[in-house]
């Protein structure tokens, strides 16, 4: 489930431009998916917002998707 | 509220009778400056009152069957809906602020066009930009409607940059063809008045912002331009362009191997030329932020951009590894670039008064594509050598224009086209020769297309560039981040304690960091610490090449020769920090 929002809130961040669903499926990072810098400030204020958490820019886990739910995972424990 | 264009003629274009539109939005209203309104309001009074360089000659289409009555009905729901267009920035003492009128007239020239409407209305919207605007009588906006054979095609405007930024513009030009069909469209929920009371809410934003500027502060070197400074060309500031599909889709090609996106690999890659010309393994570059992904300022017209300090520690390593480093560096400066620019000033005076130098930061990037990314490149392979090196062909540099003054050492921007990296490079020749800016861009290209192919390390990327590195004389020596000329801060000293006896030394201090130390004969007035670090600080002002000592060792008479000053007698030392710039009399 949290994979499935996470998904949908990079697809909202994206304006549109990324579909959840390609987003899910994707084997590639969020970069090399299309998302923008700017889009990626819309979406850590959105993941903050939605899972109340801080997320950390140092480290690799904003590249994929998969990076993103594992540091949300980790911080909700 | 009235406005009018002054009378113009342009070439091929006749002057009908102007018209007039009345506007009356849904409320009135005064507040503060917002920051982003204050970021530019600062620069402004840098130029004489009536400069016209803030201001944005600008044009929109007019097409379909729409008559001159809907154009001019068009810019009047323009004006009632934007509360930014019918803002006058008064004075009041030494403070300014915003303060919007509910209704007015806008006169609004109309002139039909022999041929060409478009490119009539460009000459126009010049011709009405090239006068300053009066902030505080006039409305921020002039218009005229450009006709052919009666019919409308083209809207020209002058708009001031305190009304309206780059992403104000794309709102309004997503607007303009449904306002001149008529749409009624739903009013825009966040105005800059709005967002100055949020400004001021309780508790305030920004403060996380702050936090990233003082962090930036302390590891910034003093000033990316710390070595000798060279007899400048006239005019001073110059700068170049460069059209580069190749620089374009290798930055795609890296930015998708790297999980970072073109932006931070233009940033990055900029910064890396930077410090291999400059000799500094630590770049600070301000970016330009346009602060559009906080809720409610996306669709605020208004000038909402801030300038974000980016620190990006290139390390000794490849410029793949800070490419990823610097990735995160710069989504945290776009994550801070909104905050109270007094505070920010405050905490930048501090670092100043602490580190013993003005904190030069005039090195800029400015990413100007819309949505931060390109569409439409070559569909070129950028793992085949061969097809990349034939694109390479395509690349066009060129010079764009030489300016009297700029409020830059040296600032990269990409431009706004779509389907290449349209690059410029400005660089003040008081430091850098002119031909370094198209060297620069030559080197960006080049630097990008091989790290598509190889690992490129950082110490190979002036020569990959073709870059030189800054020369610096004997005597120039790096303390942390900084560089400095030792003989130069010596001879400052010495100017400052007026006695001319004065030495500087270099010595280990406790933590094993390096240990500047002046050592000066005390006199009346100059017979602390404090005193000696204030009138070094005055004197040192706009300097790039000394250093403030850390430790000041003030001795009641000089020693027989230089060598003997650690072993005079001693009437006071210290680092003369003390107090704060807050309570200091030392102020810029």
């Amino acid at each position: 489930m949290l994979r499935e929002r996470v998904a949908e809130l990079v697809s909202k961040a994206s304006g549109g431009d990324l579909a959840a669903a390609d987003i899910l499926a994707a084997d590639c990072s969020l970069p090399a998916l299309g998302l923008t810098s700017i889009a990626y400030l819309r979406l850590i204020d959105l993941l903050e917002t939605e899972f109340d958490c801080d997320v950390d820019l140092d480290g690799g886990h904003l590249n994929t998707l998969d990076g993103l739910v594992e540091h949300i995972a980790g911080q909700r424990k | 509220m009235t406005a009018g264009p002054p009378a113009v003629e342009a070439p091929g274009l006749t002057a009908l009778p102007p018209r007039t539109v009345e506007f009356r939005g849904a409320r009135d209203g005064q507040a503060a400056l917002t920051w982003g309104q204050q970021g530019i309001w600062r620069s402004t009074q840098w130029l004489d009152d009536g400069d016209p360089y803030f201001n944005l000659p600008w044009t929109l289409p007019v097409t379909g069957a729409a008559d001159v009555d809907a154009v001019l009905r068009a810019v009047g729901r323009l004006v009632e809906r934007h509360e930014t267009l019918r803002t006058a920035f008064v004075r009041d003492g030494d403070s300014t602020s915003q303060r919007v009128s509910r209704e007015g007239r806008l006169t609004v020239g109309v002139y039909e066009a022999a041929a060409k409407p478009m490119s009539a209305a460009k000459a126009l919207a010049a011709e009405l930009a090239a006068t300053g605007f009066d902030y505080a009588a006039e409305l921020p906006i002039r218009c005229a409607v450009v006709c052919q054979r009666g019919r409308p095609r083209a809207l020209a405007l002058a708009l001031s940059h305190l009304a309206l930024d780059g992403w104000s513009l794309n709102t309004v030009a997503a607007e303009w063809p449904r306002l001149v069909a008529g749409e009624d469209l739903p009013g825009p929920d966040w105005q800059p008045l709005d967002q100055a009371a949020f400004e001021r809410s309780d508790p305030p934003p920004g403060g996380q912002a702050l936090r990233h500027w003082r962090t930036g502060l302390t590891s910034a070197p003093r000033s990316m331009f710390d070595f000798p400074a060279r007899e400048p060309e006239e005019p001073r500031f110059v700068r170049h362009g460069m059209d580069s599909p190749a620089a374009a889709v290798a930055a795609e090609a890296l930015a998708a191997r790297h999980g970072v996106t073109t932006s931070s690999v233009l940033t990055v890659a900029s910064a890396a030329l930077l410090g291999a010309v400059t000799g500094h393994r630590t770049a600070a570059l301000q970016l330009i932020v346009s602060n559009r992904h906080h809720p409610g300022m996306e669709a605020m017209a208004g000038p909402a951009a801030q300038d974000g300090l980016c620190v990006i520690d290139l390390g000794d390593g490849t410029f793949a590894g800070a490419l990823r480093h610097g990735h995160r560096r710069t989504m945290a400066t776009y994550r801070n670039g909104h905050y109270d620019p007094a505070l920010v000033l405050a905490a930048w005076e501090a670092e100043a008064w602490r580190r013993g130098a003005d904190i030069d930061l005039d090195a800029f990037f400015n990413d100007v594509r819309q949505a931060g990314r390109w569409q439409g490149l070559p569909q070129v392979d950028p793992g085949d050598a061969a097809a990349l090196a034939t694109l390479r062909g395509r690349t066009r540099t060129f010079f764009v224009g030489a300016y009297p003054a700029v409020k830059a050492r040296i600032f990269f921007a990409t431009g706004p086209a779509p389907s290449t990296c349209e690059f410029y490079v400005l660089v003040d020749t008081a430091f850098l020769p002119g031909d370094v800016a198209e060297r620069m861009l030559t080197g960006l290209e080049e630097l990008l297309v091989r790290a598509v192919s190889e690992e490129v390390l950082l110490d190979q990327v002036a020569k990959i560039a073709g870059l030189d590195p800054v020369p610096r004389p004997a005597g120039w020596t790096a303390i942390g981040h900084d560089w400095v000329s030792l003989p130069e801060t010596e001879a400052l000293l010495r100017r400052v304690c007026g006695t001319g006896v004065a030495a500087v030394a270099l010595e280990d201090g406790d933590d094993g960091a390096p240990l500047l130390t002046g050592y000066l004969v005390a006199r009346p007035g100059l017979d602390t610490p404090e005193a000696v670090h204030t009138a070094f600080m005055r004197a040192a002002t706009g300097r790039t090449d000394v250093l403030a000592p850390h430790h000041y060792v003030l001795c009641a008479a000089p020693p027989a020769d230089s060598a003997g000053w650690p072993g005079c007698p001693r009437l006071a030392e210290g680092g003369g920090r003390e107090p704060s710039p807050s309570t200091n009399p030392w102020e810029r």
